[in-house]
């Protein structure tokens, strides 16, 4: 995961689709120990898992359909041979990873909401006290499936998992803060892609994030790489 | 169960506004979805590179279960030393509430033969002790919500 693959200095838009396969494949893996969860929790609280089930049903069906359009923009890579119509297809592309992005949010938004009820309910019945809202940030089970879900045989002690909770936390803040300098010099109001972007170039501590958060390239330049590569690989 | 593998997205919003609140003297700043979505990803590599490097240590030592240690080496080798020192100070807080939780569970003298018996039944349903070690926290909760049948 913390290997940076590219030697190159710009990055090509291929990579990207590459890496959501990797990504896809990663899931696909992990499904079989999630099963084996769900077996044990069976036994405690069956009411919860029909909720999760529910929920578990129409992400499948979107990871399905995300994997179906990219092959189809393969295809149109391959058909295409004029300059500018290439240029169109991936105008095209940009589209509809966007609506794949939109598609992709919104059951996660009520997923979240759904999770968030369970933690209020656990302050609740703990003394339900601020600073333990502060301490917990993110759901401490999905922080542990997401560290299962990389590898099952990994086991994690209470403690530290609250420090990896904590931890992001923190992460996020200092990544945000430092996008917001970038911001700031170029004088705008509105937090985009390209100052997180920004961040992960510059600075070498977040090299792990170089291939998930990659520099925005044209597409002129991509596809020149990409004859260049074409050339050296074949 | 493409869900488990992402972090809430409000919360990462809650999190991120919150900090550029503090950020800018002006009003709130925006983040557009590309950005969101660029920090949903960012958290979700950092914990699978936080935990990966734990875990070589761990292993390093020769052990099997990640403890705070490993943590805050990894912390060490993954250039974030500045999250070091809050995160033990939680840890701390973390620790001081645990010891108030187990005073209360244990002022509830009548209770515990009671919370004794269903666990006996929940380990022989289960079949398997090692999830006890393991999940020490849930198993806190199921007895809560067992007691709540109860009333």
């Amino acid at each position: 995961m913390t290997s940076s693959n590219s030697p190159k200095p710009e990055k090509k838009i291929t990579k990207n689709t590459e890496i959501s396969k990797t990504q896809k494949k990663k899931t696909k893996n992990a499904e079989t120990p999630k099963t084996e969860k769900k077996k044990t929790k069976n036994a405690e609280t069956p009411k919860t898992e029909k909720k999760k089930t529910k929920n578990a049903e129409t992400p499948k069906t979107e990871k399905k359909k995300n994997a179906e359009i990219p092959k189809i923009e393969k295809k149109k890579t391959k058909s295409a041979e004029i300059p500018l119509t290439d240029g169109k297809t991936k105008r095209d592309r940009e589209i509809a990873k966007e609506e794949n992005k939109k598609k992709t949010k919104k059951p996660k938004l009520s997923n979240g909401t759904s999770k968030q009820r369970d933690e209020g309910s656990k302050k609740g019945v703990a003394e339900g006290k601020g600073e333990e809202g502060k301490m917990n940030v993110f759901p401490m089970n999905r922080i542990r499936t997401m560290i299962k879900g990389e590898d099952p045989d990994m086991r994690v002690s209470q403690e530290a998992l609250l420090a990896i909770n904590n931890a992001v936390e923190k992460f996020l803040e200092q990544f945000s803060q430092e996008a917001y300098a970038f911001c700031v010099r170029d004088r705008k109001k509105c937090l985009s892609y390209d100052h997180l972007a920004h961040v992960v170039s510059k600075q070498r501590r977040y090299d792990f994030l170089s291939d998930f958060v990659p520099e925005r390239v044209k597409a002129e330049d991509a596809l020149r790489e990409r004859s260049a590569a074409g050339t050296g690989g074949h | 169960m493409s869900e488990a593998e992402e972090l809430p997205r409000s919360i990462m919003r809650r999190v991120v506004k919150y900090k550029l609140s503090r950020c800018s003297e002006d009003g709130e700043i925006s983040v557009s979805k590309d950005g969101l979505l660029a920090f949903s990803e960012s958290g979700r590599i950092f914990i699978h590179y936080l935990s990966a490097t734990a875990n070589d240590i761990c292993k390093e030592s020769k052990r099997q279960i990640i403890n705070v240690e490993n943590v805050f080496k990894a912390l060490e080798e993954t250039e974030f030393p500045e999250f070091v020192c809050p995160l033990k100070a939680s840890l701390e807080e973390f620790r001081k509430k645990n010891a108030r939780k187990k005073v209360v569970v244990s002022k509830g003298k009548e209770d515990e033969p009671k919370k004794k018996r269903k666990l006996e039944g929940e380990s022989s349903d289960k079949g398997e002790g090692s999830e006890k070690g393991e999940d020490n926290d849930k198993g806190e909760d199921s007895d809560k919500g067992v007691s709540g049948d109860d009333q």
